[in-house]
């Protein structure tokens, strides 16, 4: 049987992190599921995707799900919804390896800010935070301009 | 950036040079907004201590911006094996494309001649490329009549994440001349002429030639070389030899290219370079007259550089809005057209104007042949009403060409058939 272009003319690999984010979630809270229409729209619309990663996101924050799990869950996300955008242009093996090379590197970076964290006072983390977000903001902004 | 040279097909190379447009991405902006609502939800349910939830994505930017920022520094190479095809014809084209730096993600994209019809392959590709690196993109095109220009080849860096984009536009040139499909056809017009040159159409004229015609009584005045001694000593009487006449006709083609016969507008030109083809081969001298809103006239001459040329010219007739072929024609007659040539009228005849340029041609004294694709028969109806409607247009062109019969020779031709039986039905050849 041929299967339809839209379906032929693709990989779907983003399926496997897909899938893994929303076994993580589950582990989570059950009603999770009801995201599901969003991951499967997120295979071919990186928008919904954005919305799957929104969804996930504010289920680990409401049960403060943080540490390997939560990390690993929004990473997934991540991971699938950029691995879609590359399914749907056939993007060579070496796009793959860097975008899960990148992506994965935020469990071990996780570790590393773990120690310095707990040496600082909540207030300074978030101040930590602020300078961190602002400065990825001037930078993308002087890039991209 | 360099071109690397032309490969089969000369062509023309300059490289665009266009300043990097390094952009985000719509992918890229989706993201940070969603980023920009996790904090602003971890604020909202006093769980700002979880904003390291946003890691993944500060790691996909940061390795996007900092380690994938290629300067696009490729060599890029069309290969087209010539540049004329016949019409219909599929032909493969080739992008190649070396990268003088490690690119990794990099779309290529062809533009297409809009004409051209993609019947194989893609014309783009994502490529990641390392340098010395080099790959093709392959595809196949079926041509159509025309000039189709290849101008640009677009060159769109995304990094593996397709958060940043460069886009870089290389002008790039290459042609390809469709032209069109020709036939064997027999001759359709007549062959008697007043132009004295050598060639092999013979007229019925008696005169001077080379070709034996028959036997005739020698006549006063006759010079004495063309006595026939063995028919003299066998009848008794003084015989001699005639000659055939190698005098030969010019013939004029004039297409009409008006937009109310569009759909039969490349009948009507494969019909006008499968006759050219004819006269090339009888040794005819011809000229053409491609009425389009300036008319193209090409003067007569002979042999196989005319007629490519004209077939050139032919390859590029389009559909006329504002046609003046009836003021044109009897414009080119009164300067430009040989004395008594042969006339041949490629025109659906739709256009009073078309059958006004007839009644010109036949009042200044040509012998015209028309050869009048039929538009109606190039229509598949799809309803009842429609059959209906083309009959009567049919019955109403049959009534309008049985009126133009008196100022030439009038070939109805149904696209359908060959046109070769069209001009075999009206002149019995």
């Amino acid at each position: 049987m041929r299967l339809p272009k839209s379906l032929s003319s693709r990989n779907f690999y983003s399926a496997i992190p897909l899938t893994i984010s929303l076994l993580l979630l589950y582990e989570v809270d059950s009603r999770s599921l009801y995201l599901a229409p969003l991951l499967l729209a997120a295979l071919w619309w990186y928008f919904f995707g954005v919305l799957y990663f929104v969804g996930a996101s504010f289920i680990l924050l409401y049960h403060r799900v943080g540490g390997l799990l939560g990390i690993s869950a929004v990473a997934m996300v991540f991971l699938g919804i950029v691995m879609s955008r590359l399914d749907k242009e056939r993007a060579p093996p070496s796009d793959y390896a860097a975008v899960t090379a990148a992506v994965l590197l935020s469990i071990p970076t996780y570790y590393l800010l773990l120690p310095l964290s707990s040496l600082l006072s909540g207030f300074e983390v978030t101040l930590l935070a602020v300078a961190f977000f602002a400065t990825l903001y001037f930078f993308i902004k002087a890039v991209a301009g | 950036m360099q071109p690397l040279g032309t490969g089969y097909q000369p062509s023309q190379w300059e490289v665009e040079e266009e300043p990097r447009n390094y952009s985000l991405t719509e992918e890229a902006q989706e993201t940070l907004l969603a980023l920009w609502i996790v904090l602003l939800l971890a604020f909202l349910l006093l769980r700002w201590e979880m904003a390291y939830i946003a890691l993944p994505v500060l790691w996909a930017f940061f390795v996007a911006a900092f380690f994938f920022k290629p300067s696009l520094d490729v060599e890029i190479e069309r290969i087209i094996p010539h540049n004329r095809f016949l019409e219909g014809q599929t032909v493969e084209v080739v992008l190649r494309i070396r990268a003088r730096e490690r690119i990794a993600s990099l779309k290529v994209l062809d533009e297409l001649p809009p004409e051209l019809e993609l019947v194989e392959g893609s014309n783009w590709r994502v490529l990641s490329l390392r340098p010395g690196d080099e790959e093709e993109i392959r595809y196949k095109v079926r041509v159509r009549r025309g000039i189709h220009e290849f101008n640009w080849v677009h060159l769109t860096y995304r990094d593996p994440f397709r958060f940043f984009r460069i886009e870089r536009k290389i002008e790039h040139y290459s042609e390809i001349v469709g032209v069109p499909r020709i036939e064997d056809v027999p001759t359709p017009y007549s062959t008697k002429g007043t132009k004295v040159t050598v060639g092999p159409l013979p007229s019925p004229r008696v005169g001077e030639g080379v070709e034996f015609h028959a036997v005739r009584e020698y006549q006063p005045g006759d010079p004495l070389k063309i006595i026939n001694w063995k028919a003299t000593a066998r009848t008794g009487r003084i015989m001699a030899n005639e000659y055939e006449s190698e005098r030969k006709v010019d013939v004029i083609f004039i297409v009409d290219a008006s937009s109310k016969g569009q759909a039969v507008l490349d009948y009507t030109v494969r019909a006008a370079a499968s006759l050219m083809l004819n006269a090339m081969n009888d040794g005819t001298s011809f000229g053409m007259v491609l009425a389009e809103s300036v008319p193209l006239w090409v003067r007569v001459d002979y042999g196989k550089r005319h007629f490519f040329k004209c077939i050139d010219f032919l390859s590029t007739a389009k559909p006329d809005k504002n046609n003046m072929i009836s003021y044109q024609v009897e414009h080119l007659i009164r300067s430009r057209f040989p004395p008594r040539a042969q006339l041949v009228y490629l025109s659906p005849l739709v256009t009073e104007e078309s059958r006004e340029a007839l009644r010109v041609m036949s009042r200044y004294g040509y012998n015209v042949v028309v050869i009048s694709p039929n538009p109606y028969s190039a229509v598949e109806p799809r309803s009842r009403e429609e059959e209906l409607a083309l009959r009567l247009l049919s019955l109403q062109r049959k009534a309008a060409l049985k009126g133009m019969r008196a100022y030439g020779i009038i070939i109805d031709w149904d696209v359908r058939k060959p046109l070769k039986t069209a001009i075999a039905e009206v002149l019995r050849v």
